[in-house]
């Protein structure tokens, strides 16, 4: 199984990436039960939400996401299918340049939202 | 790996193939629909019944516009259910991963099945959280 891996860059990565999204789950959920406490609640989490901290932490969750996704998608395929395996390395590199790029876009959006 | 057996493994890849395509929908509803396009939603919105009441309260008060979207989008149950199955999902996804690692990594018998019990405490608590906070919405409209 761990030969379907381009590497392990992706296999450590993809580690990483999945601890970290646990974490932002952690908080995530944290911050629902509170912003479900009516009207002021909602407004104090999304306050909180648009400064700077918090703005460049999203930006680095959407990294992680992305990330994670592909990866995950590209490790799905290769061990379901004999052609995405067969085609392992390949996309394994359309894998990252498909994150590069939609973090690039996406980021690039983000940021530019007004807070 | 992977000591949760061949099951454990499968629904791994499952629960990742349904996070992939359940994350694209939470992405594009809660940052398109209720940020940029904002009342676009109502198209989606359409167990609830007093939308058009929402939607003057927004017009009224802006800055909340988006907690009146939220709530347009919870009115239909259909969304709260989605949100269920994602927070379910998620939960379920991301601390079998955890567990994963760790049966991976820590050799030690003991404090292995202490930090596993740990992990599946503290998935369950937020688990718990999660469901509570979604069920137990209530938008305060005056
Ligand atoms: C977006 C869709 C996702 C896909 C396609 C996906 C896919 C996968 C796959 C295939 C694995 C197994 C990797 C392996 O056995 O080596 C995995 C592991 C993991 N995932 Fe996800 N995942 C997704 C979302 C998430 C989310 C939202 C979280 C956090 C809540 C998460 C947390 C983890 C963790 C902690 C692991 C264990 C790390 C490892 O063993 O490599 N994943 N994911």
């Amino acid at each position: 199984m761990y030969k379907v891996r381009e590497g392990y860059f992706s296999w450590i990565l993809h580690k990483i990436t999945g601890v970290s999204i646990v974490l932002f789950l952690l908080f995530h959920i944290w911050g629902m039960s509170r912003m479900s406490k009516g009207p002021e609640a909602f407004d104090a989490v999304i306050a909180a939400y648009k400064t700077p901290l918090f703005r460049a932490g999203e930006v680095l969750l959407l990294g992680a996401i992305l990330f994670h996704a592909i990866n995950g998608v590209r490790l799905i395929l290769g061990e379901f299918t004999v052609w995405a395996m067969e085609k392992n390395k390949l996309l394994a590199w359309l894998a990252y340049a498909l994150v590069g790029v939609l973090f690039l876009v996406g980021a690039y959006f983000m940021w530019r939202a007004e807070g | 790996m992977n000591s949760g057996g061949s099951k454990g493994w499968l629904l791994q890849r499952i629960s990742g193939a349904l996070l992939f395509l359940m994350l694209g929908t939470h992405f594009y509803l809660y940052h398109y629909f209720m940020g940029p396009a904002d009342w676009g939603f109502q198209s989606i919105g359409y167990g609830a019944t007093d939308l058009e009441a929402l939607k003057a309260l927004a017009l009224a008060d802006p800055s909340r516009s988006t907690y009146y979207a939220l709530a347009g989008l919870f009115a239909n149950p259909v969304w709260k259910a989605f949100d269920i199955i994602l927070i379910t999902l998620g939960t379920y996804h991301g601390f079998y991963g955890i567990h994963s690692i760790i049966d991976d990594w820590m050799t030690h018998n003991t404090r292995r099945n202490l930090s596993n019990w740990l992990v599946y405490i503290i998935g369950f608590v937020l688990w718990v959280i999660g469901i509570v906070s979604v069920i137990s919405f209530n938008p305060q409209l005056v």
